[in-house]
C-alpha cells in the first residue's frame, strides 16, 4: 500500500499544476482552520492552557491530509472519492464553529430569538463536545481518500493514458 | 477499460482528447465545491464580524432584568448602577468563553483601577447544553472577584437576541451602553482601549 501510494504522490506532485493545487489548497484549508479554531479557543476546556500546541499541528496535518488527498483524486479521476476530501474537509471545519457566531446566526435567521436561545448550545455544545472525534474523521477520511485515490492512480486505464500523455511519450 | 479501443494515432489522439476533457470536469468537481465552501464561509464571517448589534445597542440604556446569583439570591441589574460595569454573558461548554474570562482575569488590576465591576452571567439554560457548572468554571478560568450569576430567560433574549455562545457590554454608571461585542477573547483589544479612555 505504502508504495503505491508513494508512487501517487511522486508522480501528482511532479507536476506543477497539481503541485500548486495542492500548496493552494492546503493554505488556504490550513488558514481557514487555524482561523476558526483559534478564535473559538477550540480545545482550552479538555487540553488546558497550551491547546495551541496541540491544535497547530493537528490543523496543519489535516490541511495537508486534505490537500494532498484531493490533487490526488483529480489526478487518478476520482469519482466516489471525491466526496471524500470534500467531506474532510467540512468535517475538520465542525470544530471550529462551536463557539463561532456562524450557527447562531443561521439559527436565529431561521426560526427566531426563541428557536436559537432554546436550541443553538444543543448544537454547538454538541460540537465542542465531539469536537475531537469530529477531527479524527476527517483525519481518516482525508487518508482514506488518499490511499484510495493512489490506488485508483496505478491501476485505472484512464491515468495510464494521461500519464503517458503527460510525460510524453 | 478504454486502452484497449486507443488502436492507430488518429483514435489515440481522440481518446487522449477525451481523457483531457473528462479530466478537466473531474478536477472542477472537486475543486469548486472546496473553493465555493472557502468563499462562502469567508464571506458569512466578515458578514457576521461586521454585524452592528448583539443585542443592546450601543448609546442605549441598559434594560434593567433580573438574574440568580451564584448563592441563589435574585437581584437586578439596576443594583450595579453608579460603577461601570462590564457585563459579560457565557456558556460554560464554549471554550472561547474560557479562554475570554482568562483574558479578563489577567486585566483585573486594571479593571479594579479604573473601577470596573465584572458581572458574568450564564445565557439562560447555557443555551440548551448542559456545560460544566458556572462556579467552577468562574472558578477555574476566571478570578475570585467577579461576580456570577445564572441570566432568566428574558433577560438572555434582550441581551443575547442571537444567542451567540459569549457576548459582552460595558455599562456606564448612569446605566448606558458604552460598548458592546461578541467573543470576548478576539475582542478583548477594543475593548481594553475604550476602557483605557474611561
Amino acid at each position: 500500500m505504502s508504495s503505491y501510494i508513494y508512487m501517487a504522490l511522486r508522480y501528482t506532485l511532479g507536476k506543477a499544476r497539481y503541485a500548486l493545487s495542492f500548496a493552494f489548497i492546503s493554505i488556504a484549508v490550513c488558514s481557514l482552520y487555524c482561523y476558526l479554531l483559534s478564535s473559538s479557543s477550540f480545545g482550552l476546556l479538555i487540553l488546558g492552557k497550551h491547546y495551541l500546541l496541540y491544535m497547530i499541528p493537528a490543523t496543519a496535518a489535516l490541511s495537508t491530509l486534505v490537500g494532498l488527498s484531493a490533487v490526488v483524486e483529480v489526478a487518478s479521476f476520482g469519482r466516489n472519492a471525491s466526496g471524500f476530501s470534500l467531506g474532510a474537509a467540512v468535517l475538520g471545519l465542525l470544530p471550529g464553529l462551536c463557539c463561532s457566531p456562524l450557527l447562531p446566526t443561521v439559527l436565529t435567521s431561521l426560526g427566531g430569538s426563541y428557536f436559537a436561545i432554546r436550541y443553538s448550545g444543543e448544537i454547538q455544545g454538541t460540537l465542542a463536545l465531539y469536537g475531537f472525534l469530529l477531527l479524527a474523521l476527517a483525519f481518516v477520511m482525508s487518508a482514506l481518500s488518499l490511499v484510495r485515490g493512489s490506488k485508483r492512480l496505478a491501476e485505472c486505464d484512464e491515468c495510464r493514458v494521461a500519464r503517458v500523455r503527460e510525460s510524453g511519450k | 477499460m478504454g486502452s484497449k479501443r486507443y488502436s492507430g494515432s488518429g483514435g489515440k489522439r481522440e481518446a487522449q482528447k477525451r481523457v483531457k476533457a473528462r479530466e478537466s470536469g473531474r478536477r472542477w468537481k472537486v475543486y469548486a465545491p472546496i473553493l465555493t465552501s472557502l468563499v462562502v464561509i469567508g464571506l458569512v464571517l466578515a458578514l457576521i464580524h461586521r454585524g452592528p448589534s448583539v443585542g443592546v445597542a450601543v448609546g442605549d440604556v441598559a434594560p434593567n432584568s433580573q438574574f440568580t446569583l451564584l448563592n441563589g439570591t435574585t437581584t437586578q441589574l439596576y443594583n450595579f448602577k453608579g460603577h461601570y460595569l462590564l457585563l459579560y454573558f457565557i456558556t460554560t461548554w464554549c471554550d472561547g468563553c474560557a479562554e475570554g474570562l482568562n483574558q479578563l482575569s489577567s486585566y483585573y488590576p486594571m479593571l479594579q483601577a479604573r473601577g470596573v465591576q465584572v458581572l458574568v452571567l450564564e445565557s439562560y439554560n447555557d443555551l440548551g447544553y448542559p456545560g460544566m457548572e458556572l462556579g467552577k468554571f468562574v472558578k477555574q478560568f476566571g478570578n475570585s472577584n467577579f461576580t456570577a450569576g445564572y441570566a432568566s430567560y428574558d433577560m438572555t433574549l434582550k441581551y443575547n437576541s442571537k444567542a451567540y455562545p459569549d457576548v459582552y457590554y460595558l455599562i456606564s454608571p448612569d446605566g448606558k451602553v458604552i460598548y458592546e461585542g461578541q467573543d470576548l477573547s478576539t475582542g478583548l483589544g477594543n475593548l481594553l482601549t475604550i476602557m483605557q479612555k474611561i
